[in-house]
C-alpha cells in the first residue's frame, strides 16, 4: 500500500518525476560510460606501459627497483623460466636488460634512456614495439642490430640497413660497437620514440659485460592473473630477487592512472551533488504541496516514522526510474565504445593519450565491469534517499492541525 | 454504576498565537463523554469546535489542562504514540479536506484497517461492507476528484468508522450534503452507536442533528454555556 502510494504520488506528477529522473538518469547513464571509458582506457595504457618497460609480474636482483644498477641483477633467469613454467605454463618469459646509452651517426647523437637487450623470438610475442614498425624488420633472434624509434632515427638521419655506433658504460666499463639499424618504429609517445631502443640480449650482454645475467625477468599473462602470480613466485623464488607487480614496478605509471581515475571520480561526484541537489528539491516539492494529504494521513493514525518512510520509499522510487533511465542509455554507449571504440582525438582533442612516458593513440576502448556497476547503483539510489531525509524528516514533523486547517 | 467516560476534558484551555496576539480558542473546558454517548456539539462560527475536536484526538496539544482518553492522559503520549491511539481507537471526519487523493473510495477506507495490520480477506469484506452501506458500492473504485462533495463526505465518514474505533469525532459531516444523503448517514451513525456502542462526537450547525442527537453541547467563546441531554 505504502509502495502503491509512493507510485501513485510520482505519477500524478509525471513531468515533474520524469524530468528529475531524466537528470538523475543520464548523470548516471554518464558515469557508466565513463567509468568504462576510464577503465577501459586505463588498461590500454596500463598494457603499453607493461609490455615496454615491464611485464604483469617482473623479477629483479633485490633492490634493482630502487637503484636501478646493473650490478643488481638476476644471475640465473633460466631458472626461473622453469619455476614460471611449472606455475602456468601460459605465461610468457622475457628476459630483458634495461641500460642507459648514446648512440650516434655521421649527422648526429640521441641519448638512449631503455636501452633495453631482448630475446627476439620471446619478445615478438608481446611486443608493443613489434606493432608500430614504419620501416625495417624487428629483430631477429641472434641477429647483429638496433631497433630504434623514429625521432631517434629522424635526428640521426638514418634509415634501415645504416650503421651507428652504440656506446654503452657497462659494469666492465664503457664499450663501443659499430651495427646496423634494422627497424624503426612510431609509437604515440615521444620519448619512446627518441629513448627507447632494442639490442639482440646476447650483444646486450657482452657490451654490458653481463654474462648470462640479465637486470629483469619479465612475466605476461594478463591483469587478473597478476597478483596470484606475483605472490607464487614470491613463495617459490630466493630472496635476493625482488618479485613485483607491474603496479610496483611502474609506479609513476599507475600513479597516473590511479590519478586520471580520481579526477573522473571528483568531477561525477561533483555532478551527483547538483543532481542530489533537485531530487531534494523536487522531493521537498512533492511534500510542501502535500501538506494537508499528509495532515490527514497522520490524523488517521499513520506514525511519524511511517510517514517519513512513505516519502523515502517515494525517493528510492525515484531513484529506481532513474537508475533504468541510466541503465537505458548508459548500457547500450558503452556497447559501442567497447565494440567499435571510441577516437581519442574526436573524445579529448589531443592526438594522444599520454601519461608517466607512456602514451597512446588511436581509439579507446571501453571496459565495464560488474562490480562497479553495481556499487554505483546501489551509491545512486542510497543518494536518492538520502537526500529525501529532510524533506521525509518535515513531513514526519508536520503538525496535523496545522497541516490540515490551513491553506 | 457510573459509566466508563471515554472522554474526560479538565479545565482544557487553547491560546493559539498569531504574530504578537493571543487568540483564545477554548476558554477553561471540562467535559465527559461516557461510553456509547452520542452528542452533538453546536455554536457559532469561531466558537472553538473544530479546536475542542482536535484537543480530543490528540492533533493538537492544549496549551493547558489535561485530555484524557479511556483513562490515558494524552500530555504523557508520544507524537507516536498518539497516532498509534488515533489509528485503533478514534475515526475522524474533518470540516473541508479528508480523502488522500491519490487513493481511491475503497483504498482511503482500506488504508486504516491496512494499517492496523488486518489481513486482505477481512478488510475486503468491511470496506465493502461500509461502502455499501454509505450508499457508494458503484463508486469504490473512483478517486476523490472523481466524486461529489457528498460522496467523499460519505467516504470520510466510511473510512472514520471502518475499524470500529471508540470514538468518531465528526466535523460538520453533513455540511455538504442534501438533507436526505444527510439523514441517511446520521441514520448510520446512529445505528452504529446503538449496534458497536460507538461513541460519537458532532460539531454541526445541521438542526437536525442536534434534533436527532441525545445531547447537545452548545459552544460560544471558547466555552461551553449549555449541555443538554434529552430523555
Ligand atoms: N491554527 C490556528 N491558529 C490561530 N488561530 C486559530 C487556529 N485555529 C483556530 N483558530 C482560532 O480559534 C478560534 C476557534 O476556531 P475553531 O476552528 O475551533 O472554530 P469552530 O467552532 O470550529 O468554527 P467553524 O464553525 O467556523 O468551523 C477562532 O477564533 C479561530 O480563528
Ligand atoms: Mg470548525
Amino acid at each position: 500500500m505504502l509502495l502503491k502510494m509512493a507510485f501513485r504520488n510520482l505519477w500524478r506528477r509525471k513531468f515533474r518525476t520524469l524530468l528529475t529522473a531524466l537528470a538523475l538518469g543520464l548523470s548516471y547513464a554518464m558515469t557508466v560510460i565513463f567509468m568504462g571509458l576510464a577503465d577501459g582506457s586505463h588498461e590500454q595504457m596500463a598494457d603499453i606501459g607493461i609490455r615496454l618497460k615491464a611485464g604483469h609480474v617482473v623479477v629483479q636482483g633485490k633492490g634493482y627497483a630502487k637503484k636501478k644498477r646493473l650490478e643488481i641483477r638476476v644471475f640465473h633467469p633460466n631458472r626461473i623460466d622453469a619455476i614460471v613454467h611449472d606455475i602456468d605454463p601460459t605465461v610468457i618469459v622475457c628476459h630483458r636488460i634495461f641500460a642507459m646509452a648514446a648512440l650516434r651517426s655521421a649527422d648526429g647523437m640521441v641519448r638512449l634512456d631503455s636501452l633495453v637487450g631482448i630475446q627476439p623470438a620471446r619478445e615478438a610475442k608481446i611486443s608493443e614495439i613489434a606493432k608500430h614498425m614504419v620501416a625495417g624488420s624487428f629483430l631477429k633472434p641472434g641477429q647483429k642490430g638496433i631497433v630504434i624509434g623514429a625521432q631517434a632515427a629522424k635526428r640521426l638521419k638514418v634509415a634501415p640497413g645504416d650503421n651507428v655506433v652504440l656506446t654503452t658504460s657497462g659494469i666492465a666499463g664503457r664499450a663501443q660497437e659499430k651495427m646496423p639499424v634494422k627497424g624503426i618504429f612510431r609509437t604515440a609517445g615521444q620519448a619512446v620514440d627518441t629513448g627507447y631502443a632494442q639490442i639482440d640480449l646476447t650483444t646486450a650482454q657482452r657490451m654490458l659485460g653481463m654474462d648470462h645475467s640479465v637486470t629483469q625477468v619479465a612475466l605476461f599473462a594478463n591483469l587478473k592473473k597478476t597478483r596470484r602470480l606475483a605472490h607464487e613466485l614470491t613463495k617459490r623464488l630466493s630472496a635476493n630477487l625482488e618479485i613485483l607487480t607491474w603496479k610496483q614496478a611502474l609506479p609513476m605509471l599507475s600513479q597516473f592512472l590511479w590519478l586520471d581515475s580520481a579526477s573522473m571520480w571528483v568531477m561525477l561526484l561533483l555532478i551527483f551533488a547538483i543532481v542530489a541537489a533537485g531530487v531534494l528539491n523536487t522531493v521537498l516539492m512533492s511534500v510542501m504541496e502535500r501538506t494537508k494529504e499528509l495532515g490527514v494521513l497522520k490524523a488517521i493514525g499513520m506514525t511519524p516514522r511511517r510517514i517519513f518512510f512513505e516519502v523515502a520509499v517515494e525517493a528510492a522510487l525515484l531513484g529506481l526510474i532513474a537508475l533504468a533511465i541510466g541503465l537505458a542509455v548508459g548500457l547500450p554507449v558503452n556497447h559501442l565504445a567497447e565494440v567499435h571504440g571510441i577516437d581519442i582525438k574526436a573524445f579529448t582533442g589531443a592526438d594522444s593519450f599520454e601519461g608517466a612516458g607512456v602514451a597512446m593513440t588511436g581509439k579507446m576502448y571501453s571496459k565495464l565491469y560488474l562490480l562497479p556497476v553495481l556499487w554505483t547503483s546501489i551509491g545512486m539510489v542510497l543518494l536518492t534517499v538520502l537526500s529525501a531525509l529532510y524533506p521525509g524528516w518535515k513531513a514526519a514533523r508536520l503538525k496535523p492541525v496545522t497541516a490540515i486547517h490551513r491553506t | 454504576m457510573t459509566k466508563e467516560n471515554i472522554v474526560e476534558l479538565h479545565d482544557v484551555t487553547k491560546i493559539y498565537r498569531q504574530g504578537t496576539i493571543d487568540v483564545p480558542a477554548l476558554n477553561g473546558v471540562d467535559l465527559c463523554i461516557p461510553k456509547g454517548g452520542f452528542a452533538a456539539v453546536s455554536g457559532p462560527s469561531g466558537s472553538g469546535k473544530t479546536t475542542l475536536f482536535n484537543m480530543i484526538g490528540g492533533l493538537d496539544r492544549p496549551t493547558s489542562g489535561s485530555v484524557v482518553i479511556q483513562g490515558q492522559d494524552l500530555s504523557s503520549l508520544s507524537q507516536s504514540a498518539l497516532a498509534k491511539l488515533r489509528l485503533f481507537k478514534v475515526g475522524f471526519v474533518f470540516q473541508a479536506y479528508n480523502l488522500v487523493p491519490v487513493l481511491t473510495a475503497y483504498e482511503n477506507a482500506e488504508l486504516v484497517l491496512a494499517m492496523q495490520g488486518m489481513p486482505p480477506a477481512e478488510r475486503k469484506k468491511r470496506v465493502t461492507k461500509i461502502l455499501t452501506e454509505v450508499g457508494l458500492k458503484d463508486m469504490m473504485h473512483r478517486r476523490p476528484y472523481e466524486m461529489s462533495g457528498g460522496q467523499q463526505q460519505r467516504v470520510a465518514v466510511a473510512r472514520a468508522v471502518v475499524a470500529h474505533p471508540t470514538i468518531v469525532l465528526a466535523d460538520e459531516p453533513t455540511a455538504n450534503l442534501d438533507s436526505k444523503t444527510g439523514g441517511a448517514l446520521l441514520d448510520m451513525m446512529h445505528s452504529l452507536n446503538e449496534h458497536h456502542g460507538t461513541t460519537f462526537l458532532l460539531a454541526t450547525h445541521d438542526p437536525m442533528v442536534m434534533e436527532r442527537a441525545p445531547r447537545v453541547i452548545h459552544m460560544v467563546d471558547g466555552a461551553i454555556a449549555t449541555d443538554q441531554t434529552k430523555d
